[in-house]
């Protein structure tokens, strides 16, 4: 997670030696290609929404390592690892869900799809073993229901969760 | 004898220094670390702690690390690199119910999701192999899925790789000086927009191709030839036993799974490039990780025992 702290509160606690966090409403971005906003405080609860890679979110609340959030008119939680507030972070650059790049203004130049296709362009050798992660890639899919049938067939569940998934 | 006691504004640094240290240890992100001590430098001016914030700020900035899609974008081509050494099984029901246990170990809220999820690689090949790409590509041989007695002990292995993606072992392979030439080029590029390539900027993407080359090689020669380190190894074993009892298997099933291997005498792929079982079982002892066996493992042992066709 990059978030900022809330300063005066920061500098309280370096003084006291307690770690305080506090956050104002603060609006950050989705850093993963796309997250969903959970109904609840666990990895596979009910999807409410999914959000996508340089979507704004406004953090509501934290509770480590989760966050809840408001995305539109929607409020769920999502881990605080899919989020940045940070002004210089480099995204990926991918157009997504009718969002064209160069709208992204946050987006700078990193290692991205245009550097990749470089890459793959000055290594012909490799395009096999590209083409073979990219059927991985778009092949080998398993939506939350599966994953839960899954879990709930090998009688799996997460302390934390208390059998109530 | 009268005792020279430090004057106020030097315990006020040391103190200061001591907190900032204990908080970059504990991991909040450069650019957390940058932002606040820049701020914590102005608010503090004139006064003995604002260089130590300003150095702060800037020991951050040049230690900014690559960010959560540029992760998966190394991630795939040191992918790459190891498909171009191994080849995937063939057996799509066992790649299904090897990815299947690794999204129920993903279920651990601890674990760092990536840019475009996990993905579990099942290779052929006798030999004890686990290897994980950054950006959640976890490559596992044949051999190492069917040394595990049941499937919380695979669900272990798995744990151990996901780990290594989780904390970022793979990208802190990234050699110093080729860190620093992204964050060169990342600076020359600072306003411009991703996807908008002009004749002038062909340069800076041939450029920045080239420190994307360096970083594959620096991660795939630490991954397939040199291994982790003992300590990042270690940490991975620790976090896979956190991961496991947050998931709902069995804390347990790492030390069961190293036991077992440590018994069948040699460690062959592994023995290159990770730590001795009995050293790694010895770790997990004494750090006090979690014990004990989850509900139902017997109904895992029994489909495990199906899916793999083990009587």
């Amino acid at each position: 997670m990059v978030l900022s702290r809330s300063l005066g509160g920061a500098v309280l606690a370096g003084a006291l030696g307690v770690a305080v966090v506090a956050y104002a409403a603060e609006v950050v971005k989705i850093v993963e290609r796309e997250v969903a906003i959970r109904r609840d405080k666990r990895t596979y609860s009910p999807r409410l929404a999914t959000a996508y890679e340089t979507n704004d979110v406004t953090v509501l609340a934290s509770e480590p390592p989760w966050l809840r959030v408001r995305f539109g008119n929607v409020e769920g939680w999502i881990l605080e690892s899919s989020v940045t507030s940070d002004p210089k972070a480099v995204f990926s650059g991918e157009a997504s869900q009718g969002v064209r790049v160069t709208e992204q203004g946050a987006a700078r130049r990193g290692f991205n799809p245009e550097v990749e296709a470089q890459y793959r362009k000055e290594n012909p050798d490799l395009a096999a073993a590209f083409r073979t992660l990219e059927a991985i890639e778009k092949g080998w899919i398993y939506p939350d229901d599966r994953v839960i049938a899954f879990m709930e067939e090998g009688k799996i569940t997460p302390p934390a969760e208390g059998g109530s998934r | 004898m009268k005792r020279r006691l430090a004057s106020p504004s030097t315990l006020a640094g040391l103190l200061t220094l001591g907190l900032l240290g204990a908080w970059i240890a504990s991991g909040p992100g450069c650019a957390v670390v940058e932002k606040t001590s820049d701020a914590m430098a102005d608010a503090t001016k004139g006064s003995s702690v604002e260089g130590i914030f300003r150095g702060t700020a800037r020991l951050a900035e040049s230690s900014r690390d690559y960010s959560t899609s540029e992760e998966h974008y190394i991630g795939r081509s040191v992918s790459v690199q190891i498909l171009q050494r191994y080849k995937v099984h063939p057996d799509r029901n066992l790649q299904d119910y090897v990815n299947l246990v690794g999204k129920a170990v993903m279920a651990a809220p601890e674990v760092r999701k990536t840019f475009a999820g996990y993905r579990f690689i099942v290779i052929e090949g006798q030999e004890l192999q686990g290897v994980s790409a950054p950006g959640g590509y976890v490559f596992i041989s044949e051999g190492a899925v069917r040394r595990a007695k049941d499937e919380d002990e695979l669900a272990a292995l798995l744990a151990h790789e996901i780990a290594h993606v989780s904390l970022r072992h793979g990208i802190a392979a990234v050699k110093a000086a080729t860190r620093q030439k992204s964050l060169a080029l990342l600076a020359q590029g600072a306003g411009q927009v991703a996807g908008e390539v002009t004749s002038g900027d062909t340069k800076q993407l041939v450029e920045l191709t080239s420190v994307f080359g360096d970083a594959i090689e620096d991660i795939t020669s630490e991954l397939l030839v040199t291994g982790y380190s003992r300590d990042l190894e270690l940490e991975a074993d620790l976090n896979a036993v956190k991961y496991l009892r947050s998931a709902g298997y069995s804390p347990d099933a790492l030390k069961s799974y190293l036991a077992g291997i440590g018994q069948a005498g040699g460690q062959g792929g592994w023995g290159k490039t990770h730590p001795s079982a009995a050293d790694r079982i010895e770790h997990i002892e004494s750090e006090g990780a979690p014990k004990g066996s989850a509900p139902g493992r017997d109904v895992r042992k029994a489909r495990f025992q199906k899916i793999l066709g083990v009587k």
